[in-house]
Order: structure tokens, then sequence, then C-alpha cells
């Protein structure tokens, strides 16, 4: 038996209600003069509607442009003039915002951030190029990228009603035709401190901290609760299939199933770790059955994504240039099949959760990836300190519970199959 | 131990020895999380490629895994996953490292593990053809991210015959010619003078004391020096890499540049910041921020051993090429005739100067900084120096850089994307080379 897992350092963790709704989470450490400041929005492309796709990430570009106090191309000229980075993104259920900076950037890294989010400037010109540079992000991440196409056809196929459907990045029809009245009511319902949380983790003083963050944000006004996301998927009834040919190097396939919720309990925790047993490393069961022995796929990837809604669990496969991918998408269902049937053996089972506890003790290994669990673990989880306690729930896992949740979920009626197939003019 | 106090304290508590062997240590404990990581870094990298024969360090390094000691592929794969190791393999042209980062109450384990890996690799015939087969086929996948497929054959049109022209990561012609004898002979680089052992993290002196007993007896010939010529640049050049169906081109507009030890290097860093480092740069206000013309562009100073490139990156629309590259030349070259704007020197030092320590962050990259830093001649030291360095760069020293910026007029004009939809705008630059025509065996 292997030895039991250390226990994850605990890093501190202050929680900071203010008055208007924002929520402060700081985890100071000294070691080194680094810190990261955050505001995590709880918005995505889950809040969106058919028309406005793609303007939760268009509007995290738009953050950038100027707001009252700081001009256009003042946000990272202030920022990198005090040796600090900024950067954002957006998924579909949160919009990050981040700053890497040294120790005495943070009282602006900290008025930066209030003065977009209490007086964000939305003009016309602005919206129009940054939707040019986003249609250049879509090309990009989506029309040019194989992987890209196939996700995005996956996951149009695999939701019939939730939003979850549309890509993160928008369709391209609505790239063009969001207005500036669109963004501006998004942003009045969405960003408002009583649906943001603010994270500090790395080298600073608390005390001094959350002094700074109640006089820049203290007085911006909450705004209405936003509106609930009222739409549930409906159990998939059948399996669904999609054949997809464009410009790729090799072929590939991707398989999908409906999963769980972030918050389902040991579930979401499960599922990773039965991605592990299938593609982790080089031992996954897929990886030494596709890639070594049969030579039949060049990689195997797994994903579930942590989710506010039930989200997918996905199986990717890149194939050889000379394989039938149905060759490997065989394979892979026998495999999935095995492992709703037979309980994993327990070194397999504790190989696995060894792994997992040592990769999300990596997710802890920078001042971002602090801040990012911190607000994953409260956006996701309920509870910001689960942040540290990860490896301990991966450690607490069962065989016969991933067993159960192979058995419910991997089921044919509840299946998407894309496969792209490559076209060579 | 390296100590000055403008040392950055990721580095001032670094320690450096070298044992019996010639094998040099760099160690540096940090236990706020039970992860450590152990790694060999080799001081020659992918230079060291047989013509014709590309990636076949990579091959050779990722083939490690595959069978050493008692152990084979499978058995290996198994003691990574209850390891909980993340592997780290890399090969770039000047240096090569082959890393795991493991829980530490697992330290003994991953050190012997790693022994095995170094010191006794198999390399049998069947793992040897079989990880071809598999590597030559990734790399064909690889093609598929533009980006970096891009950025490969702009390095192989911009060095030419020059060894910087060989793909570190390999070709997947170059892999499927390499042969067992070619790994066999790359294996000598193995050597104790030319390798770095690197542990960073849950470190104490019971385990430094296992690992210098582990690897205290590797005896191995020692390598003869290597010089290579600096490579020398050409004139301007336009060279189209066929991408059929891309709705996107990716560009590249370089020139050959300056050493890492080279007495301009830092003004120069400043300088290339000024034009396209961070989100404040010149590029990106030039092409994104006012013309909406990409979703990301920037300039890098690449310094090497025996010479380097300056490179700005970048993509866009089809039918937005040509005016994408006049934008790009046309700030290039208002920095270069000295066009800088006021404050613009003083920021672009402290972005360099704050953002460094990002960098280095996490153990595998200042394991890779720090392996770096040895091939390219600078040492630990030379890393240490990077921040006070920065600082002491002058506006004057900048504008006495900024002809060493490339000259628009001597540019390396590379794109990659659908030929018949961009030919006719990349011909407005001069005569349009095809790629494949363009390179010679480097």
């Amino acid at each position: 038996m292997p030895a039991p897992l250390p226990a994850t350092a605990a890093f501190p963790l202050e929680r900071h209600a203010l008055g208007n709704g924002l929520l402060a989470l700081f985890s100071p450490d000294r070691a080194l003069p680094l810190v990261s400041l955050q505001v995590h929005f709880r918005v995505g492309s889950r809040n969106e509607r058919p028309g406005i796709t793609g303007l939760s990430h268009l509007l995290e570009h738009l953050m950038f442009n100027g707001a009252a106090k700081y001009g256009p191309k003042e946000f990272d000229r202030t920022l990198e003039r005090e040796g600090g980075f900024s950067n954002a993104s957006t998924s579909w259920d949160t919009t990050v915002y981040h700053e890497e900076f040294p120790p005495a950037a943070l009282a602006t890294a900290i008025d930066l951030e209030a003065d977009r989010m209490r007086a964000l400037a939305v003009a016309e010109a602005s919206l129009r190029s940054e939707a040019a540079v986003v249609r250049e992000e879509r090309r990009v991440s989506v029309e040019d990228d194989p992987d890209g196409d196939l996700f995005e056809r996956l996951y149009a196929l695999a939701f019939d009603a939730h939003p979850y459907g549309w890509p993160v990045v928008g369709w391209m029809s609505d790239l063009l035709a969001i207005g500036v009245e669109d963004v501006r009511a998004y942003l009045r319902t969405f960003y408002a401190p009583n649906n943001a949380l603010l994270v500090v983790a790395g080298d600073f003083e608390p005390e001094g901290a959350i002094a700074l963050v109640r006089d820049a944000f203290g007085d911006i006004p909450p705004g209405p609760p936003p509106p609930p996301v009222r739409t549930e998927e409906p159990p998939q009834k059948g399996e669904k299939r999609l054949a997809l040919s464009r410009e790729a190097e090799v072929p590939a396939v991707a398989i999908a199933f409906h999963g769980a919720r972030a918050g389902d309990g040991d579930d979401p925790f499960l599922l990773q770790a039965i991605g592990r047993i299938l593609a982790g490393g080089e031992s996954g069961r897929l990886v030494r059955r596709l890639v070594r022995r049969e030579e039949s796929a060049l990689s195997i990837d797994f994903e579930a994504p942590w989710t506010v809604d039930p989200g997918l669990a996905v199986l990717l496969a890149k194939v050889r240039p000379d394989v039938d991918p149905s060759r490997v998408e065989r394979s892979i269902l026998e495999e999935l099949e095995r492992l709703g049937a037979e309980e994993v053996p327990l070194a397999e089972f504790e190989r696995a959760k060894s792994a997992l506890a040592a990769t999300s003790l990596r997710g802890l290994r920078t001042v971002r990836g602090r801040g990012e669990e911190i607000g994953r673990a409260e956006v996701l989880l309920g509870d910001a300190r689960l942040a540290f306690a990860l490896p301990a729930r991966f450690r607490a896992l069962e065989p016969a519970a991933a067993r159960a949740l192979a058995a419910r979920t991997f089921r044919a009626s509840n299946r998407t199959v894309v496969t792209l197939l490559p076209s060579r003019p | 131990m390296i100590a000055p106090a403008s040392v950055p304290p990721l580095l001032r508590d670094l320690r450096r020895e070298v044992l019996p062997s010639g094998l040099l240590l760099l160690a540096r404990e940090d236990r706020r999380l039970p992860l450590v990581f152990l790694g060999i870094g080799l001081r020659r990298g992918a230079v060291e490629d047989p013509v014709g024969k590309e990636g076949a360090l990579r091959l050779l390094l990722s083939l490690l895994k595959k069978g050493a000691g008692e152990r084979d592929a499978e058995g290996i794969a198994a003691d990574l996953e209850s390891l909980g190791a993340a592997l780290l393999e890399r090969t770039t042209s000047e240096h090569a490292l082959l890393g795991l980062e493991v829980l530490a109450e697992r330290f003994e384990e991953a050190l012997s593990l790693l022994a095995d890996l170094v010191l006794r690799p198999t390399l049998s015939p069947t793992e040897v053809e079989k990880e071809r087969r598999r590597l030559a086929a990734e790399l064909r996948r690889e093609e598929e991210d533009a980006r970096l497929a891009a950025s490969r054959k702009f390095e192989r049109a911009l060095f030419l015959t020059h060894p910087y022209g060989r793909t570190a990561a390999g070709t997947s012609e170059g892999v499927g010619a390499c042969r067992r004898e070619d790994l066999l002979a790359l294996r000598s680089l193995f050597a104790p003078g030319n390798a770095l052992l690197v542990l960073l993290g849950d470190l104490d002196e019971r385990r430094l004391a296992a690992a210098r007993e582990t690897f205290g007896g590797w005896r191995d010939a020692v390598l003869p020096e290597r010089d290579l010529p600096r490579p020398e640049p050409d004139g301007r050049r336009v060279v189209l890499s066929h991408r059929p169906g891309a709705t996107q081109a990716q560009l590249r507009l370089g020139r050959i540049s300056i050493a890492r030890t080279h007495p301009a290097y830092f003004p120069l860093l400043v300088a290339n910041t000024v034009l396209g480092g961070g989100f404040s740069s010149l590029l990106v206000d030039a092409v994104r921020v006012n013309r909406g013309l990409t979703y990301g562009i920037s300039s890098r100073l690449d310094a090497r051993r025996f010479g380097g490139a300056i490179a700005i990156e970048t993509f866009t629309k089809n039918a937005s090429v040509a005016e994408t590259v006049e934008a790009a030349c046309g700030e290039l070259a208002r920095l270069r005739s000295g066009f800088l704007p006021p404050g613009a020197v003083e920021r672009a030092k402290r972005y360099l100067a704050g953002q460094w320590p990002f960098s280095v962050e996490t153990a595998p990259a200042l394991a890779s900084a720090l392996v770096s830093a040895e091939a390219v001649g600078i040492g630990a030291e030379g890393l240490a120096s990077f921040v006070p360095s920065v600082h002491a760069v002058s506006e004057q020293g900048v504008r006495r850089a900024l002809p060493l910026l490339p000259d628009p007029e001597d540019l390396l004009v590379f794109a990659e994307g659908e030929g018949k939809d961009i030919a006719p705008a990349l011909e407005r630059f001069g005569r349009l080379e095809r790629f494949e025509s363009s390179v010679r065996e480097p």
C-alpha cells in the first residue's frame, strides 16, 4: 500500500464582507515579493441568450479600454509602469480579471479595478474595434484550430437547451451585431460588487489591504440580484453524432457525456479520478491500450471542467493519420463500459488519487494559482477554504463510488460523439 | 551561495556546488508545499541533432521513460503516476532538461527513478521504433497549431544553414530518419561535466545528501567545448508557407540579432519591450488597439549563446495582411529612427523587472531558467543579476541600441496561410519565395 498523502500546506485565508456585497478573500504569504489581485465576477456565457452570445467575453475585452479615472490605454500603461501585468479570462460561469505585480503596486492595482467596476466607459468606436479583435481571436481559436472547432461542435450538439451549448467566444454573427446598449445593460446587471469576489494572494499586509479595498470599492452601489439562469438541460434521450470534415492533420474523435455540477458532492471529484484512470499521464488505461499497444491514437485527453450547472465529461482521442477513428471509438467505449462494470483495483485507484493530489498542490504554487483556486472554490464549491483541501478530498475517494458513477454516466443514451475527418484539397 | 542584497529572493538562497564528477548541483529549499522538483539539465541542445535528423534529442529524452534499469515502459508509467509526478521534457537549441515534480514524501523513489532514466536507459530497439513512429505522428499533429508551426518554420527560414535553423522540437521527416545508433551517439551529451542536477522545493540536508550520493559516481567521457559560428543576417526576404483553407495568416517579421552575452543585450531588451512587450507597447497600440487588426502582437528578443533573433509575432485575417505588415513595420521604423514616447523606457524597465520573478515562480520554470542560463554562458549569477541589470539601463543606452533593432528594409517577412488569398499582399514587400524551396539543410 502506498504511504498516506501529506496534508496540504495551509496558506492562511481571511474573509471580509463589505456593506455593498463585495466579498474580499485574502491569502497572505510573504515568502516571495509577488502579489496577485483578482476580481471574479459571477457571469459567463451561461448568463447570455441567443443574439448576445459572446457578450461576457467581449465585455472582458472592453474592461481594458478605459473608465472614469483611468482613460483609454491607461489601464495597462499604469500597471506596467509599476511592474505589473494584467489579463483576464471568461468561461461558462465566471469572468476573472487578474493582475500580478510587485508588492508596492497593490494600491494602484486596487484603484484600477475599482475604477472600472465603478465607471467603465462603453463607446461605440471602442466596441467596434474590440469586436474586431475578438473576431480575430475566434478565427485563431476556432475557425483555424481543429480542436477548437471540434469542441464547439461537440458542445453545440450535446446541449439542446442549456446555455453551455453556445461557445464562450460567441457566434460570429452575434459578434458583428452586439450593440452599445446590450453591453451597458449587461454591465449594470452583472458587474456590481454584490456579484463579485476580490481575491488577493501573496506578499501583502491584510490590514492595510482591507483599508485600501474599503476606500476604493466601499461606495460602489450594489446592483439588483442578477436574474437566475432558469433553463435546465433535459435528460438526453439517445446518442447524438456528427462527422465533421475540415482541414486538419490528423483525425480525432471526441466523446462527451452529461456529467455533474461542481457542487454535486463527490461526483466532480470522482469524475476527475475516472479521467485519471482512463487518460492520466502515460499509465492511463486508454493511453496504454491505444497509444502504446494498439498504436492507433496519438494522444488521449479527458476533461470534466467544474461548472455551476451540469457540464460535460469529454474524452478526446487524436487518431493516427492512417487509422479509422471508429476503431479508436470502439476501444474507448469498451473501456468506459468496463469502468461501470468492474471496480478499479485498489493500487490503480490509489495511483490516480496520488496524481490528483499532486496536481491540486501544483495549482497552489503561484500567487495567481492560489488566487484562482480560492475564487474557483468559492464560486463553484461554495467555500473558498476548499481551495486548500482538494488533496484531502481526492484522498478520500472510494473505487466503489467511482464504479457507480461510471455506470450512471457512460450510457449510450447520454452520449454525444463528434468525429473529425481531415479533408485535403 | 550567491547572495548580494540586490539579488531576487528566489535566487538569494540558491545553493551551488560542483560534485567531484564535475556535475553542477543547484538547489533551493522552499517548504511551503509538499512538492519537490528533481531534474537533470544539459548544457547542449538540439544543435547537436545530426543533420537531417531534427528531433533526435527530443526523441532521446522521450525514450528515457520507455525503459531504464530494471524498469520497463509500463512500470515507469505506473511509478510516475504513484509519485504524483509531472514530467518535464524540454529540448531547445542550446539546452535540454528532464525533470520530475513529485510529492515530497516520495523523494527517494523519485531520485532512484531519475537516476535510472538518466544513467541506465535501455533504448531497446522495439521501444525506439515505437517511440519514433509516435513522435513522427505527433509532430504532424503539432502542425495543426498554426502559431507553433509558423514560429518553427520562421526560425528555419531565418537561420537557414546555421545549426540554430534546426527545429529543436523536430520535424516528422527528421524523426522518421533517426536510427537507434543516432540516439546512442547523442547519449554522450549525458556526461556529468555537461550536466546540472537541479533540486527545488521541499528539501532538507538528508535529501540533498541522498542526491549527491546517487549521482556522485556518475563517470562519463568529457565533452569537447562546442563553438558555433555567429549566424549572419540576410537582406529583405519574403517567404510564404502555404496552409490550405486558413482564414488567418500567421505573420513573423524578424532578423538575426545579438548573443545573450553582448554588451548591448539589456538596452536592446528594453528597446524591444517598448516596441512589443506587454499590453501597452507601440505594436499593441498601433495594430490591436487603434486598428483592431489582431488579437495579439508582440516582439521577442531571443538571445542565445552565439547570436539570436528579434521577431515580431502576430496574426490577422487574410484580407488585412498587407495593412498589418505595414503598420508593424511603421512602428519599427519609427522607434528605430529615435521615436521614444515620454516615459516609455522607464515603463519598459519596470515592467521587465517587475515581471521577471513571475517567470521563475514555479520550480519547473526556475529549473528551466537555471539550465538555460548555464547553457547560454551567464550562469546562475547572470540570472540573479537580471533585475539590477535592467534597472541600470539608461535612456541614452536605449537610444544607442535602437540601430540594433531590425531595419524594416532588411527584414525576413514570413507568412503562413492560404497562399491564394495572401500571396498578392505579400508580393508588395518583395520577391515571394515558397517556404519549401527557401530552406536548406541546416
